[in-house]
């Protein structure tokens, strides 16, 4: 039974990892085409509509950044939570030398790095066609 | 008749308001003297053109006379790209020539309104962070 709750443990972890990277790549890609998008419009010609335009791609912008940081603080806890339970599982059988716990701490700077991407490539996103325009 | 503009060339950037000197050379390359040589300019609205001098009485062939034009745009300008038409008509001849115009903004309005959004977003993501991060 325990190396089933083992494996079921690591498929998890798997699909945690695997969720992060969508978080992490989708929010950087829309940023960076927002970035473009919202830089072509701020230097067309001012006009109402453009200037709607550019906001509700700000709204965009927001609400995907938002969504990527709150996913990925997820992300982090349930990865701790996962991690925790491993290694209880380790030090229950004996093997826990075998696993450093400073990996915890190690993916919390992961993350905490990977949420200041997404957010300043949504900064930059956001501030740039402003300054152009 | 022979219009050449000089100094920035046919290029140049002015903030929205603001005054920018351009010289333009008017020559003379034809085989008679030309005379009553009136210079103006054909502008977007709320631009205004002075020209000095704005008359040029009279230029013996082969000869050169340097105008200043003290262009300002508008003071609500949008920021883009403009052409100025700059029009010098003898009693003998006609000769008109283009100038581009890149007029910049002079307010941060813009500016300040996208550091003001990205300061409202910093500060959603330290409240989400402190709010759901300790969980």
């Amino acid at each position: 039974m325990i190396q089933r709750v083992h494996e079921h443990i690591i498929s998890e972890l798997g699909a945690n990892t695997r969720t992060d990277t969508i978080f992490v790549l989708t929010a950087i890609f829309i940023n960076l085409i927002t970035l473009g998008i919202n830089s072509g419009i701020a230097s067309s010609e001012p006009s109402a509509t453009n200037t709607i335009v550019m906001f509700t791609i700000v709204a965009l912008i927001v609400v995907v950044n938002f969504v990527a940081e709150l996913g990925l603080i997820r992300g982090r806890q349930m990865r701790k939570k996962l991690l925790s339970g491993l290694l209880k599982m380790y030090k229950d059988q004996g093997v826990e030398g075998y696993y450093d716990p400073s990996l915890l701490s190690d993916y919390r700077t992961r993350y905490n790095l990977f949420m200041l991407t997404v957010l300043f490539t949504g900064l930059v996103a956001i501030i740039i066609p402003f300054v152009i325009r | 008749m022979t219009l050449i503009v000089v100094s920035d060339g046919y290029y140049n950037r002015i903030t929205a308001g603001q005054e920018k000197t351009i010289f333009l050379e008017i020559g003379n390359n034809g085989n008679t003297e030309l005379t009553n040589i009136r210079l103006s300019a054909d502008l977007p609205e709320g631009w205004t053109a002075v020209f000095s001098p704005e008359l040029i009485d009279n230029l013996a062939q082969g000869n050169f006379q340097t105008v200043d034009i003290l262009l300002r745009p508008a003071d609500n300008a949008a920021k883009g790209e403009y052409t100025v038409a700059l029009i010098a008509e003898a009693n003998e001849t006609r000769r008109v020539t283009s100038i581009y115009v890149r007029v910049e903004s002079a307010s941060l309005f813009w500016v300040w309104v996208g550091v003001g959004l990205a300061a409202l977003v910093i500060a959603g993501f330290v409240f989400i962070f402190m709010r759901f991060g300790r969980q």
